[in-house]
Order: C-alpha cells, then sequence, then structure tokens
C-alpha cells in the first residue's frame, strides 16, 4: 500500500485501523518533510565552498587598487557569498529549523565572507599579526620574555601561549596558522554571540540571525592572530555564563522581581540612600543546584584571571560592562568584579611594571582628551584615494547602522519589557574612549566590544519590524539584506588589500636578512609588508625618532637620524603611499634611488619588486 | 622580583584561596537548614585583608618607584 493510501485510509473515519495511526502520521510527516527539500540548503552550501578554490585561481592579486580586493574578486567568489547566504536564509525560513545543519551554515557563511581573504591571498595579510608572530618566536626561541622591546610583552599570555605551542609542534613556523586565524576566530566569536543570543532573546531563529548579524557587522579586523580576538573569547563566555545560567534579576525577598521598595508605611528615603540599597541588596538566586553554580562561577573566574595578562584593554571592557550588570543585579556571583579588579591592579603593578615604568605616557597621554580620541580614531583614518574613501564611508555606513538599528531595538525592547540592561551594556565599553586614543583604534575597539550586543537588539529591532514578518515578501527582504550585508562586508574587509598583501616570498625575504645580521637594525621604508618577524630581542626594528613614523615620513632626515643597516623596501610600501597618503606613483623607487644616489645604501638583493637596501660600508 | 612585588602576589592568592572557600562553602550550604554563617564571614573578613594587604604592597611599588627611582610621566 502506498502512503497516500495509508494517510487516505488513516483519515476515513470508518476504518477500523489495520495500520497503526502513529505510522500513518510518520509517513505522512515523512513526506511533507521531504516536499520541503531538506537538501537544499544544504546543497547550496556545498556549491558554495566548491566556488572558493574557483575564485582563488581567477582573483588577480596584481591589479588591487585602492578599492581593495573587491574590485578583483571574481564572480565565483560573489557568487559563494550569495549561495552561503542564500543556504542560511532558507534553514532559517524551515518550519523547523535544524540545529546542526543551521551551525554548519554558519561555519561556510564565515568560511565565505571572513575567509575569503584567506582563501584567495597566499599569506596573512595583516602586517601586526606578522610582528605578533615575531614576539611569539622571541619567546619561543629565547625561552624568555625580552624586556624593552614591545610594550605588548608587559601582556604577553597569548604570545607564551603560541610560543608553547610552537615549541611543542616541533618549532614549526606559524605561517598558515596566521593566514587562517580570521575565519577560525570569527566562527569561535560566533558560538560566543550565540550562546549570549540564546538566553537573551529565546526563541530558536532569532539567536542565530543574531549570531549571522555579528558576523556581517564585523568589518572591524580585529580577528587576527592576536592577544584581542583570543582575550574577545574569554569576554564573550563570561558574558555567556552572566547573561545566561548565571543572570538573574533583583527582587524582593519574597521573590518579586524588580528593584526594592520601602517597607509600607515607611517615609520616602533621599535618592541616594534609596540607590545605595538599591545597589547593596543582592538579587535572586538563579535555580541551580550547588554543583552547577560552583562549576559556573569558577569557570567565570578562571576566564576574568585568564584575560588579565593577555591584553591590556579587554579587562578594562569587560570590568565595564560587569559593573552594568552588578550595579543592576543581574547576575549570581557579583564579587567576582573584585577579583577582576584585584587581578588587574595585580597584573598591571607587578606583571606590567616595565610598562608603567617607562611608557606610562602611551596610556595616560590622552585620559580625558575625547576631542583628541575622536579625532584621532575617526577623522585621520578617513584618507586615501577614490577607492578608500568609498570603502571608508561603507564603514562608517555600517558602523551608523548597527547602532541606528540597534537603538531601534532597544526602544522595542524597552517598550515590551521595560529592559534597558542591554543598550547599556553595548555602550558600557564607550568609556574607554574617555581613557586613551589606542593608537586611534579605540572607537574600533568599542564597536566590537559592544558588537554581541548591538547585533541581539538589532534582532529585537527585526522582530518589531515588519508586522508582518512571515510573510513571503518580508522574507525576500530581509534574505537580500542578508545578502548585501554580507558582499558589503567582503568589500569593506578586504578594502585595505591593496597594501596589506603580503606573499610568502617576502616572509622569507625578511627573515633571511633579519637572520644573516650579527647586530644593528632593520628597518622597512614604511610599517607595511612582514617586518619583525624574527630576533626581536637582538636586532633593533622599530623606529624610534621623533616625527618619523615611517622613515619615509621624511626620508633624509628620518633615514639619518636611525641609520638602519638594512631597509626592506615591499611593494605594498609603494601601494600604501599611492592609494592612502596620495603619494604618485613610483615614489618608492625614487626615495630608493634618492638614498642610493647619496652613496649611503647599496641595493643588495632584489626579489621582485622587494629590496633590501644595505648601508655602505655597515 | 621585589619583596613588596612578592608580597602581592602572595597576597592575591591568598585572596583568590580564601575567596574561593568562602564561594564553595556559601553557594555549597545556600538551601541548607543551618549555614555556616560565621565561618563564611570570618571568610570574608579574611579576603578582605588579604585585599588590603595587596592593595598596600601595590601603592608601595608604584610610591616606591616615584620617589626612588625616576619620575612615571
Amino acid at each position: 500500500m502506498r502512503s497516500t493510501e495509508i494517510a487516505r485510509t488513516a483519515q476515513d473515519p470508518r476504518d477500523t485501523g489495520t495500520f497503526p495511526r502513529i505510522l500513518v502520521t510518520k509517513l505522512s510527516d515523512r513526506r511533507a518533510w521531504k516536499r520541503s527539500r531538506p537538501w537544499l540548503p544544504v546543497g547550496l552550501a556545498v556549491l558554495a565552498v566548491a566556488m572558493l578554490p574557483l575564485a582563488a585561481a581567477h582573483t588577480d592579486l596584481a591589479a588591487l587598487t585602492g578599492l581593495g580586493l573587491g574590485a578583483v574578486l571574481p564572480v565565483w567568489a560573489w557568487l559563494a557569498v550569495l549561495l552561503a547566504v542564500s543556504a542560511c536564509a532558507l534553514e532559517i525560513g524551515r518550519p523547523r529549523p535544524r540545529m546542526r545543519v543551521l551551525t554548519g551554515l554558519t561555519g561556510v557563511l564565515v568560511l565565505c565572507t571572513t575567509g575569503i581573504p584567506s582563501m584567495v591571498e597566499p599569506a596573512a595579510r595583516i602586517p601586526t599579526a606578522w610582528v605578533h608572530l615575531g614576539m611569539v618566536n622571541e619567546i619561543a626561541t629565547t625561552g624568555a620574555i625580552p624586556s624593552g622591546v614591545d610594550s605588548r610583552f608587559s601582556w604577553a599570555g597569548f604570545f607564551a601561549q603560541w610560543a608553547w605551542i610552537q615549541d611543542a609542534a616541533g618549532g614549526q613556523q606559524l605561517d598558515t596558522v596566521l593566514r587562517w586565524a580570521p575565519p577560525v576566530i570569527v566562527a569561535i566569536w560566533a558560538t560566543g554571540v550565540y550562546a549570549i543570543a540564546r538566553p537573551v532573546l529565546g526563541g530558536t531563529r532569532g539567536p542565530w540571525v543574531a549570531t549571522w548579524l555579528f558576523c556581517g557587522f564585523n568589518w572591524i579586523e580585529q580577528d587576527y592572530f592576536s592577544p584581542q580576538a583570543t582575550a574577545f573569547v574569554l569576554m564573550l563566555a563570561t558574558l555567556a555564563c552572566v547573561l545566561g545560567p548565571l543572570a538573574t534579576r533583583r527582587g524582593e525577598p519574597a521573590g518579586q522581581d524588580g528593584w526594592p521598595l520601602p517597607s509600607s508605611g515607611s517615609g520616602p528615603l533621599p535618592q541616594l540612600r534609596r540607590a545605595t540599597v538599591a545597589v547593596l541588596t543582592p538579587p535572586l538566586r538563579p535555580a541551580w543546584p550547588p554543583r552547577q553554580m560552583l562549576i559556573l562561577l569558577g569557570l567565570c573566574s578562571l576566564f576574568m584571571l585568564a584575560v588579565v595578562p593577555l591584553h591590556q584593554l579587554t579587562p578594562f571592557a569587560l570590568g565595564a560592562q560587569l559593573f552594568v550588570l552588578a550595579v543592576a543585579g543581574r547576575f549570581w556571583g557579583r564579587r567576582m568584579l573584585v577579583l577582576l579588579v584585584l587581578a588587574e591592579l595585580t597584573w598591571f603593578v607587578v606583571g606590567a611594571r616595565e610598562f608603567w615604568t617607562s611608557q606610562l605616557s602611551l596610556a595616560t597621554g590622552d585620559v580625558g582628551d575625547v576631542g583628541g580620541s575622536l579625532t584621532s580614531a575617526l577623522v585621520a583614518r578617513l584618507t586615501g584615494d577614490a577607492g578608500q574613501l568609498i570603502v571608508k564611508a561603507f564603514r562608517v555606513a555600517l558602523a551608523l547602522g548597527v547602532w541606528i538599528l540597534a537603538l531601534v531595538g532597544a526602544r522595542a525592547r524597552w517598550r515590551r519589557q521595560r529592559d534597558l540592561i542591554l543598550p547599556l551594556l553595548a555602550f558600557a565599553p564607550v568609556t574607554l574612549v574617555a581613557l586613551q586614543s589606542y593608537g586611534g583604534e579605540i572607537l574600533l575597539r568599542v564597536l566590537l566590544y559592544g558588537l554581541p550586543l548591538l547585533a541581539v537588539l538589532c534582532v529585537e529591532a527585526l522582530r518589531a519590524w515588519p508586522p508582518r514578518r512571515d510573510s513571503a515578501a518580508s522574507r525576500r527582504v530581509l534574505a537580500a539584506g542578508m545578502a548585501t550585508l554580507f558582499a558589503s562586508l567582503v568589500l569593506i574587509r578586504g578594502g585595505n588589500d591593496a597594501y596589506l598583501l603580503v606573499r610568502p616570498a617576502e616572509v622569507a625575504l625578511a627573515r633571511q636578512v633579519v637572520a644573516a645580521m650579527p647586530e644593528g637594525k632593520v628597518l622597512g621604508l614604511t610599517e607595511q609588508g612582514p617586518l619583525r618577524v624574527s630576533r626581536l630581542g637582538e636586532i633593533t626594528q622599530a623606529i624610534s625618532t621623533p616625527g618619523c613614523d615611517t622613515l619615509a615620513t621624511d626620508l633624509d632626515r628620518c633615514v639619518a637620524a636611525e641609520a638602519p643597516e638594512i631597509i626592506l623596501v615591499f611593494p605594498t610600501m609603494a601601494a600604501e603611499g599611492v592609494v592612502l597618503d596620495g603619494k604618485p606613483p613610483g615614489w618608492a623607487a625614487r626615495d630608493v634611488a634618492r638614498l642610493v644616489a647619496d652613496g649611503g645604501y647599496e641595493v643588495s638583493h632584489q626579489q621582485g619588486a622587494s629590496l633590501v637596501l644595505r648601508k655602505v660600508g655597515g | 622580583m621585589a619583596l613588596s612585588a612578592q608580597v602581592a602576589v602572595a597576597a592575591f592568592l591568598v585572596f583568590v584561596v580564601l575567596y574561593g572557600v568562602r564561594t564553595v562553602l556559601s553557594e555549597w550550604t545556600w538551601a541548607a537548614p543551618e549555614r555556616p554563617t560565621s565561618t563564611i564571614r570570618a571568610l570574608d573578613v579574611g579576603a578582605v585583608l588579604a585585599a588590603l594587604e595587596l592593595l598596600g604592597a601595590l601603592v608601595y611599588q608604584v610610591v616606591d618607584f616615584a620617589v626612588s627611582a625616576q619620575p612615571l610621566l
């Protein structure tokens, strides 16, 4: 008997039931399941991944312009983005989205968007990642943290950890780790964002959409091989605990939620006293057994202790967010905040002694100078040729867009449940702007630290709009919006690749040059390319003359003041001058020719467009 | 490592241990009819003293450097 007949027989009230009704229902469900084409999202995801090698094979990296990677990516790369987004949209639109499939699709989405540069470029492209690798190499080689080399060595947890891994791996170079770090790290971050969004938003689809929005809005590029990327993982883990199983509310002893009320019959208290009493009133305890509570509190404490020696800024952002939650009485175990503060103080004074005894002005020079911080973070970065300006305008638009959408979501959440804690949490890291300029990157860090909460609030905004969100038209609009967002992400993240592109041969050349030096100083013409990749403690590789950000800033004066034995010139340095600083094409070659003509330097090695200049008589 | 730094690290470890024991005791006996309240309070006091000792050692470190070695900024 065919399944349709079985179903028809089962619907007949006269039927006495040859087959058990449950079997009939299962067969009917299976047919409906097959009709829903469950293989389609998975098939699209497989196709998306299959596009990536084609994209890598057809990308012309030699044609990079100020618009970056987006201008040279072939149609296969954009198809991969479109297919990955379509797969996610189809799966989330199913009557019962499958958890495992959504997990896999999120991985594919990250690979096809964040992972595009890792796929089409031959090596890691952020210069700072190569400096971090040099710091790892230094610890792995010498077994100690060098002093007086780099202030980041005062928070050496990340470098020591990878030095240990490198040593355990037999001393292999971590170039592959560097190359694939961004998509892997964003995938790990996405897990943390999902863990935060699930208890806060509830439901099945909302947390996934929040996760995708986080990935889509994350153009900030702090996900390379860096301490802050690891510290952000710990931050997300802590927030997932305190907003999830440790989340609670302040309440009356009788168990009623809300701020504590004065006793009946008592007169009104002064505002300050009311606020103090409210803050000191303990929140309600979550209904978990002691064993689980202790595991959660232990894990949270461990995350906090681990984040302190990893990164100089993340503990402050985490502390600001936990402080907001503690004052609002929204998590159990508020004493952990004391642990974080004491751990940070101890590390700063004892562990980072070299930093505060010699370079404290780096951190305190901009305290309270909010205008200066904003200027260096925003205005000073909006430079470059037309392509660069387009990419940077996209960045600003995306940053403003996420905040505007999040504010709409905050308003919707406030109207629904009178809850302001999420926008306050997202806003808490903004206090860092008043602390320091952090090399002009502070706004990027602030945006990153608040982004998980902003993504959650964006989902609240989408839930509030449109009124008929289940209609096919609404779904198509949201899917198109998602495709546009992720396409913009690819364009924005690759926007600097004209001067960020690194080739393995350049890395090998830099290593070879530094390895052959008995002692002295090696500098780059600018700071782009794989510099400081090894021997940081023995060879001076940082510029120190005031007013000389790079040698090319003021060639004659800076070269005379620094007098490096070796000057490295990579093609990306020339490209940086053209697309970012408005210099004429060929400026780097002219600078090199001038140095050679002056008789101070000679070209000792040439590999493609990469040059090694050696000091004459050095 | 300077003596004050050693004291600071030791005080921090003592704080972590006291805070940890206090948390375990407090959470484990949360629903118990007879909570060891006096022990928990004693551990609280011990943790606060360790924290104060830690802060003292840290302040000593900074002041010692400021008056003896070189200006901080």
